[in-house]
C-alpha cells in the first residue's frame, strides 16, 4: 500500500522494513518495528516526541540503533534531537515529510479518528481473569477472578431519549476538566484531535448510533479490586455517574 | 417479569437517591420511596452551576425509574394529582396494579454501607461496627454520621484515615476544601477514640504496627494466596549513563548523559499498605463471588468494587448472597486473621497491642447479616 493510503488508515508501517531485515536481521526489525509503533502513536496522539535514552535502554545495541535513526533522518521521516547541553535526546516524526503524501486537514482527520477509535466505548468479550497490575506491569500472582471476567460481558446501551433531554449538562460535566484547563490557558488552542473534542463527537455518536456496550475485560490491582478496561473510554459507566445513570439492560 | 420484591428495591433505591440515610426501618424507607415516586421528588437542581451538576445523575436516574414504575403500575398516564390521591388512599398495598409481565428497563445500584467498616466488624466480630453499618436488622444508621461534624468531613477523614493514611483530620479536610474549626478535629478526634471508629483505628494501628513487610511476600487471604512486591520506594543515590545518539540536524552523534534515581523498596512505607491489603482483597473476592453468581443467574450485572448495578429483580438476591459471604467471613474469621497475620510476619509478640484493640470490642457470639447491609 502507499504511503497515503497508509497514513490515511491510520496504519504507516515502518519504511524500509525490507531492507532492514535483509541487512540487519530479524531482531533488529522487531526492535526497529517497535520503535516505530510508538512514533507513530505518539504522532496521532498528541504530535509529540519520544525520549531518545529510553529506547536507546531498551534496544542494548548502540551501532544498530543510531544506524536505523539515521536512516529514518536522512529519508526524512524523522527529526532526531540530541541536546549535550540540556542532557536531553528525543526524536518524533517529521509532520512537513508526512505532508508530502498528504493535506494539513487529511492528517488532523487521521489524527481524530484514531482518538475516536481510542476512547469509543465498544462491545468486546471478556475472556481474561488471571491478569493482575502489580507496580505498573501486569503479571499473573495467583489472584483468580471470574466472576469479574463473567460481569466484564454483561450487554448495556444508554437510554437515548435521556440522554438527548440532559445532552447538554452532559456534556458540560464529560468535558469539565479540559473547560477549566482552557480557563486557566485561554491561549491554548483547540482542535478536532482534543480530548474534549473527541468526548463530544463520542456524545454524538452514542447518540445517533445507539450501541451496544460490554465492560470487556478486568485485570485485578494488587489486592484483587478489578480495573475495568472500559475505564480508558469516554462515557464510561463506571468513572461517569452520568452515564451510570442511564444504563439501561440489554440481554 | 415484575415482581413485588424487585418494586420493592426500585423503591429502596428511589430512597436512597433521595437522601435516606437514616431511619426506624428498611420498611419505613421503602415507604419514602414510594411516597417519592408518586410525587415524582427530585432534587432541585440548576444545571447551569456546576456544583449542581455533579447530581445530575441522581435526577436523572430517579426520572427512570419513576418512568419503569409506572409502566409496571399501570400509571404512565395518570396525572399528579391522581396520583397523589392514589398514594393517600392505599399507600401500601401496591401489588394490586403491578403488571407481572412488565420486564424492567433500568438497572438500580446496591451499594455496600461503608464495606471497609462491614469488613472488618466480621473479622473482629464486633457489635458496634456491624451495628453502624446495617448489617445488624433494625433502624437504619449512618455509619459516616457523627454529631457535630458534616458527613462529608467524617467521610472524607475517616476513609483514608482507617486505611492507614498518615495524615491528620484538618489535613485531610484541608487538601478537600473542606472548612473546619478547632471545635471539629476535637470533636472528630473524640470520635476516633471511642465506640465503633476507635475498634477499626485500633485494628489499622495493629496491623501497620506489627507486620514485617518485605520486598516480595506471598500472602493468604481467606483462602487465596497470592503474591505481592513493595509498591513504595525511596530514593537511595543517583547514576548517570552516557548515551550516544544521531542528531539529524547537526548529522552527527553526539553524546547525552542522563542521570536516573536509583530506587529501593520503603519496607517502613509499605507497612501502611496492609490494611488496604486485606480489606481490599476481602471486599474483591465478595463482589467476584457476587458478580459470578448474579451472571450466572440473571445474565446482567455490572460491579464497581463494593456496589452492584443489577435488574432489581435480583436485588434480593444479591442481598441474601451478601449477607451469606458475610457470615462465612464471621464464621471463619480466627482463621482468616490467624493466616493472614502468618503470612505478613505479625507474631504472638504483637499480643499485647491484640488484647488493647479486643478490649474495645463488643462480641457477638453469632450473627445473622440483615439485608440493608447492601443500602
Amino acid at each position: 500500500m502507499e504511503y497515503r493510503d497508509q497514513i490515511l488508515n491510520g496504519n504507516l508501517t515502518l519504511p524500509g522494513a525490507s531492507t532492514i531485515e535483509a541487512k540487519l536481521g530479524e531482531d533488529i526489525l522487531a526492535k526497529a518495528e517497535s520503535l516505530w509503533s510508538a512514533l507513530w502513536h505518539n504522532f496521532l496522539n498528541h504530535e509529540s516526541p519520544i525520549n531518545s535514552t529510553y529506547w536507546y535502554e531498551q534496544w542494548d545495541d548502540p551501532k544498530s540503533f543510531n544506524l536505523i535513526i539515521m536512516s529514518l533522518c536522512k529519508s526524512g521521516w524523522l527529526i532526531s534531537t540530541a541536546i549535550p547541553e540540556r542532557n536531553w535526546a528525543e526524536m518524533q516524526l517529521n509532520r512537513d515529510h508526512l505532508l508530502s503524501f498528504v493535506t494539513e486537514a487529511e492528517l488532523l482527520e487521521v489524527r481524530s479518528q484514531y482518538k475516536f477509535q481510542q476512547y469509543r466505548p465498544r462491545a468486546t468479550k471478556s475472556t481474561k481473569s488471571d491478569l493482575v497490575r502489580l507496580n505498573g506491569k501486569l503479571d499473573r500472582t495467583g489472584l483468580i477472578r471470574t466472576g469479574f471476567m463473567k460481569a466484564g460481558n454483561t450487554r448495556y446501551s444508554y437510554d437515548l431519549d435521556t440522554l438527548v433531554k440532559y445532552q447538554e449538562a452532559i456534556q458540560l460535566n464529560l468535558t469539565k476538566s479540559m473547560s477549566k484547563i482552557r480557563d486557566i490557558h485561554p491561549q491554548m488552542k483547540a482542535s478536532i484531535t482534543d480530548y474534549d473534542e473527541i468526548s463530544v463527537d463520542i456524545l454524538n455518536y452514542l447518540v445517533d448510533e445507539q450501541p451496544t456496550m460490554t465492560r470487556g475485560n478486568c485485570v485485578a490491582d494488587s489486592r484483587g479490586r478489578a480495573i475495568s478496561s472500559s475505564l480508558s473510554k469516554v462515557a464510561n459507566p463506571i468513572s461517569c455517574k452520568d452515564f451510570r445513570a442511564l444504563l439501561t439492560m440489554e440481554q | 417479569m415484575a415482581t413485588i420484591s424487585g418494586a420493592n428495591a426500585v423503591f429502596l433505591f428511589v430512597a436512597e437517591l433521595n437522601g435516606y440515610k437514616s431511619g426506624p426501618s428498611m420498611d419505613d424507607k421503602i415507604q419514602y420511596g414510594i411516597r417519592c415516586w408518586l410525587s415524582t421528588k427530585l432534587l432541585e437542581l440548576d444545571l447551569e452551576q456546576e456544583d449542581h451538576r455533579k447530581h445530575l445523575h441522581e435526577n436523572i436516574w430517579l426520572e427512570r425509574l419513576y418512568l419503569d414504575l409506572d409502566r409496571a403500575f399501570g400509571l404512565d398516564n395518570i396525572e399528579g394529582a391522581i396520583r397523589k390521591e392514589l398514594f393517600r388512599i392505599n399507600p401500601c398495598d401496591m401489588s394490586l396494579t403491578l403488571d407481572p409481565n412488565y420486564s424492567w428497563t433500568v438497572p438500580i445500584e446496591l451499594d455496600a454501607g461503608a464495606s471497609m467498616l462491614q469488613v472488618e466488624a466480621m473479622l473482629l466480630g464486633d457489635l458496634q461496627l456491624a451495628t453502624a453499618t446495617n448489617m445488624v436488622e433494625g433502624p437504619l444508621t449512618d455509619p459516616w454520621s457523627i454529631k457535630g461534624l458534616t458527613r462529608n468531613q467524617v467521610k472524607k477523614a475517616c476513609t483514608p484515615m482507617l486505611y492507614g493514611s498518615s495524615q491528620a483530620c484538618y489535613e485531610l479536610w484541608e487538601s478537600n476544601g473542606i472548612q473546619f474549626g478547632i471545635d471539629e478535629v476535637r470533636t472528630y478526634n473524640e470520635a476516633l477514640n471511642t465506640g465503633y471508629l476507635a475498634v477499626a483505628n485500633l485494628f489499622k494501628e495493629f496491623i501497620i504496627n506489627n507486620c514485617k513487610p518485605s520486598p516480595i511476600m506471598d500472602v493468604t487471604i481467606w483462602g487465596e494466596s497470592f503474591r505481592i512486591e513493595c509498591n513504595r520506594f525511596r530514593n537511595v543515590g543517583e547514576r548517570t549513563v552516557g548515551y550516544d545518539i544521531y542528531d539529524s540536524e547537526s548529522g552527527t552523534i553526539k553524546r547525552v548523559f542522563h542521570t536516573t534515581t536509583a530506587k529501593v523498596p520503603d519496607l517502613d512505607q509499605f507497612r501502611r499498605y496492609f490494611v488496604t491489603l486485606l480489606v481490599h482483597n476481602i471486599d474483591s473476592q465478595v463482589a467476584d463471588a457476587i458478580a459470578e453468581a448474579v451472571y450466572d443467574e440473571f445474565g446482567w450485572v455490572i460491579d464497581i468494587h463494593d456496589a452492584f448495578i443489577v435488574n432489581p429483580e435480583a436485588a434480593s438476591f444479591v442481598r441474601a448472597k451478601y449477607a451469606e459471604l458475610m457470615e462465612e467471613i464471621f464464621t471463619n474469621r480466627k482463621a482468616i486473621l490467624g493466616d493472614y497475620f502468618r503470612s505478613i510476619g505479625i507474631s504472638s509478640s504483637a499480643q499485647k497491642q491484640w488484647n488493647q484493640l479486643q478490649s474495645k470490642i463488643v462480641p457477638m457470639d453469632s450473627f445473622k447479616c440483615g439485608p440493608m447491609a447492601l443500602k
